[in-house]
């Protein structure tokens, strides 16, 4: 049995498991990236080094025994890797891949869950395999003795330090000891002021504080820095600050080490190659989503009981004798309303996340299945800072994750198919996002050998989900793959842990209010875009009325509103049409779609038309009549209702109604399917 | 008067359990610090009766940290635990040699840490 405070523990590693395991991730990337250099920022390495330490002492402390055998294995290798004991080569990032996958694999069953009851023996090999196959004997303290650091700096070192310090030395560099004291007041600004401009020119092996001659309201740092700079170009840097002194620590040149060839083995060392990486004071806090939620539910009815007042403020002005109170409550209402909407845009910002996250994930899956795949290719990103609501982002996940994979088990071919195409033997995978207006677009573009229309379709008919007879356009058939059982080759994803497939894929995006749509050329590659709406929060909305029905309709998917004689609506194919603006505008009726009983709306002599449809595709929604504009807050629907196609959830309006909200992308498909079906 | 114990750790479910095993020893006023660089910023504010410090952090060491407070006038007489795992056995050794009072391993055991405090705070104050 947990006892709570365990339970807390473990909602709190989990969240900060995952935040590690991102930051190897993403530190993994980093090192794939420098290992052709001679020189990689050694602070990658520590990093590294430094969550899978965490994660150890974490998992050993609440008993997570098989987190805590692979970080500590993964632990000692990175261990001998910061101290240069063992080589960075592509085999060890494997590993360090592999491994990273595995742990990610054993965070998500202590999710599901709560227990890492996973194989790990396979990690466990490889990491064993790896430090076997090369592990340099350390020479190093004797070398530490040749150099005129005073004792008391030397004991004050860890171990990783030392090792920096003397990698210095073997790399022939300058070392300088610097001496600063700082105001106590405002030491931590300057200190990062100093630490930034010396990082651009060298690595800090240390910063050590001590009391100085005025402990009372000062603090001093004496700091150990090696640069292939010259004392001239330190001093530069380190003139800004009154206090500094600097002095170049001498140590005696290391016998049999060539020194460095400067063409090939030391690129200079500048600020891309030494990233500054300088935490400063902890400034972010994390935050449960849930509690995020729950904020915006109560921004939702705040802003619903303003409404009402509004309302109700509308009355009282009628009422003559009222007309001063009536004012007075109307500014102050102006007031809360603006005071609100910074709050709902305030609550909507923090849940607001850059989806470059994600990305960083499926950098690595790529990695690892065009590896197993035995394809060569390139994943390039661009928008990482495009920012969606979090519940987005990691609904979002699995669906991009599939049509990756797709992508490339399907898209990209084999190098020799690719050669005899006369293409370039590494395919790429070209993942973009951008916002434009209400929504972010998420593309991925590959230049792989395209979808066979005819091939889908073949297979349709093999599956019975088509008729042989059926007469189709290409773009309804590349949309048969994502019906559901549409798949052959569908398999549990080994990455994932899940199984996904391409209509569960566009499930999830439906549900985020998004659409997907495929285009294709053969021969020449595959490009899906999803159009995602930035936020699933709070939404306005237009209010409709369909016989004694009231629905929502967001006001996003909305272009306009119109009302039009009946004779407008003309029927072409058995189909009810307006032409609009030179378009021919399909229409659904909401009674008919819903089955509502009524009075039919075909006898009113005026119909309303709500324009609705989101990127390219557009139709046309007849109701009874439109209502209001409102701000709703969209809650998930009772079981009842999960399923039915075209609606996206319900909300309370501000008389405390319950209305449904109608998801406008499955009205779309559900009128063109119609379409074809008849 | 509850005493004052800073935890200077750089992982946030490491500060938050060893806080609470100090929360179910005694009833003390907790500050946490997740870094060398923050607990520096820290120190001067108030009196601590006890610092627990990890020694594998970024920017400011353990080891830094223990060497500055114990050569420290106003500090040096605060006692200081270092927290780390078996792994950095050489960098313990150096702050112990520097003046910590003691260490406790990670994982650790919430009664060696109890025990540990429930000493140094008695030896501090002796009433």
């Amino acid at each position: 049995m947990m006892d709570s405070n365990q339970q807390k523990a473990t909602i709190e590693f989990l969240a900060e498991g995952e935040e590690i395991l991102e930051g190897i991730g993403n530190n993994l990337v980093h090192l794939e990236e420098g290992i052709g250099s001679a020189r990689i920022n050694p602070e990658i390495i520590n990093g590294i080094f430094r969550g899978a330490h965490s994660l150890k002492g974490l998992s050993g402390m609440l008993g997570f025994t098989k987190v805590s055998e692979l970080s500590h294995n993964l632990e000692n290798m990175l261990d001998s890797l910061r101290l240069g004991k063992l080589k960075l080569a592509p085999p060890v990032l494997d590993c360090l891949f592999e491994s990273l996958d595995t742990l990610n694999g054993l965070i998500l069953k202590i999710g599901e869950e709560g227990n890492d009851d996973l194989p790990i023996e396979d990690a466990l090999a490889r990491i064993e395999a790896v430090l076997h196959a090369d592990t340099e004997g350390a020479q190093e303290e004797s070398l530490l003795k040749t150099c005129n650091i005073s004792p008391a700096v030397i004991e004050v070192l860890t171990e990783y330090e030392e090792h920096r310090l003397l990698a210095n030395i073997e790399q022939g560099d300058h070392l300088y000891k610097i001496r600063i004291s700082f105001d106590l007041a405002t030491f931590d600004q300057d200190l990062q002021k100093l630490t930034a401009g010396l990082s651009e020119i060298g690595e800090i092996i240390t910063t050590l504080p001590s009391t100085g001659d005025s402990p009372e309201s000062g603090i001093q740092f004496t700091l150990i820095v090696g640069s292939q700079e010259e004392q001239e170009k330190v001093v530069s840097v380190i003139s800004a600050f009154e206090s500094a002194e600097i002095e170049e620590i001498n140590y005696a040149p290391v016998k049999d080490s060539e020194p460095p060839t400067p063409t090939e083995t030391a690129p200079a060392r500048g600020s891309e190659n030494f990233v500054s990486d300088i935490k400063g004071l902890t400034r972010t806090v994390r935050v449960d989503i849930g509690k995020l939620d729950h904020l915006m539910n109560v921004v939702g009815e705040l802003i619903q009981s303003k409404d009402i007042l509004k309302a109700n403020i509308k009355t009282l002005r009628q009422a003559e004798a009222q007309a001063g109170l009536a004012n007075s409550f109307h500014q102050a209402v102006e007031v809360l309303e603006r005071k609100l909407t910074e709050l709902q845009d305030g609550v909507l910002e923090v849940r607001m996340i850059p989806i470059g996250q994600i990305f960083n994930r499926l950098n690595r899956i790529v990695r690892k299945l065009s590896h197993d795949a035995g394809k060569q290719i390139r994943f390039a990103t661009s928008g990482e800072d495009t920012e969606l609501d979090k519940m987005v982002i990691e609904e979002l996940a699995d669906p991009l994750m599939h049509i990756i994979r797709n992508a490339i088990d399907h898209g990209i071919e084999t190098p020799e198919v690719r050669k005899a195409a006369g293409k370039q033997a590494e395919g790429t995978i070209e993942l973009r996002a951008y916002q434009e207006g209400n929504h972010v677009i998420i593309e991925v573009e590959e230049d792989g050998a395209g979808i066979d229309v005819k091939k889908i379709r073949e297979k349709a008919i093999e599956k019975g989900l088509v008729e042989e007879d059926e007469s189709m356009t290409e773009e309804e058939t590349l949309n048969l793959i994502f019906l559901p059982g549409f798949s052959t080759a569908e398999k549990v994803s080994e990455v994932s842990g899940r199984g996904v497939g391409m209509d569960v894929a566009k499930k999830n995006i439906t549900l985020l209010g998004g659409m997907i749509d495929i285009d294709t050329e053969p021969g020449e590659g595959t490009l899906f875009t999803i159009t995602l709406p930035i936020t699933l929060a709070i939404i306005p909305a237009l209010i409709v009325q369909c016989t004694d029905q009231i629905f929502a309709i967001p006001l996003n998917a909305v272009t306009e509103n119109l009302i039009l004689p009946r004779q407008s609506i003309q029927t072409i194919e058995q189909r009810e049409v307006i032409k609009l603006r030179g378009r021919t505008l399909p229409l659904i009726r909401l009674q008919e779609a819903f089955r509502l009983p009524g009075d039919n709306s075909r006898s009113m002599e005026k119909s309303h038309i709500v324009v609705a449809g989101l990127a390219e595709k557009k139709i046309g929604i007849i109701v009874d009549d439109f209502l209001d504009k409102q701000e709703i807050v969209i809650k998930a629907v009772g079981r009842t209702l999960k399923g039915i196609p075209g609606i996206a959830g319900a909300t309370e309006l501000g008389d405390k109604q319950a209305v449904l909200v109608l998801d406008v992308g499955a009205l779309i498909e559900e009128a063109t399917r119609k379409a074809v079906a008849e | 008067m509850n005493p004052c114990i800073l935890i200077v750790e750089d992982s946030s479910t490491m500060r938050a359990l060893i806080a609470s095993t100090l929360e179910d020893l005694c009833d003390c006023d907790i500050t946490e610090a997740a870094s060398g660089f923050e607990a520096l910023k820290i120190l001067p504010a108030r009196q601590f009766d006890l610092i627990i410090t990890d020694i594998n952090m970024p920017d400011i060491n353990g080891l830094e940290l223990v060497n500055f407070v114990k050569k420290h006038p106003t500090y040096s007489k605060t006692p200081l635990i270092i927290v780390t795992t078996e792994k950095s056995a050489e960098d313990r050794k150096k702050g112990m040699a520097l003046g910590a009072d003691t260490y406790i391993t990670k994982p650790f055991d919430a009664e060696d840490l109890q025990s540990a405090v429930k000493t140094l705070l008695k030896e501090a104050s002796p009433s």
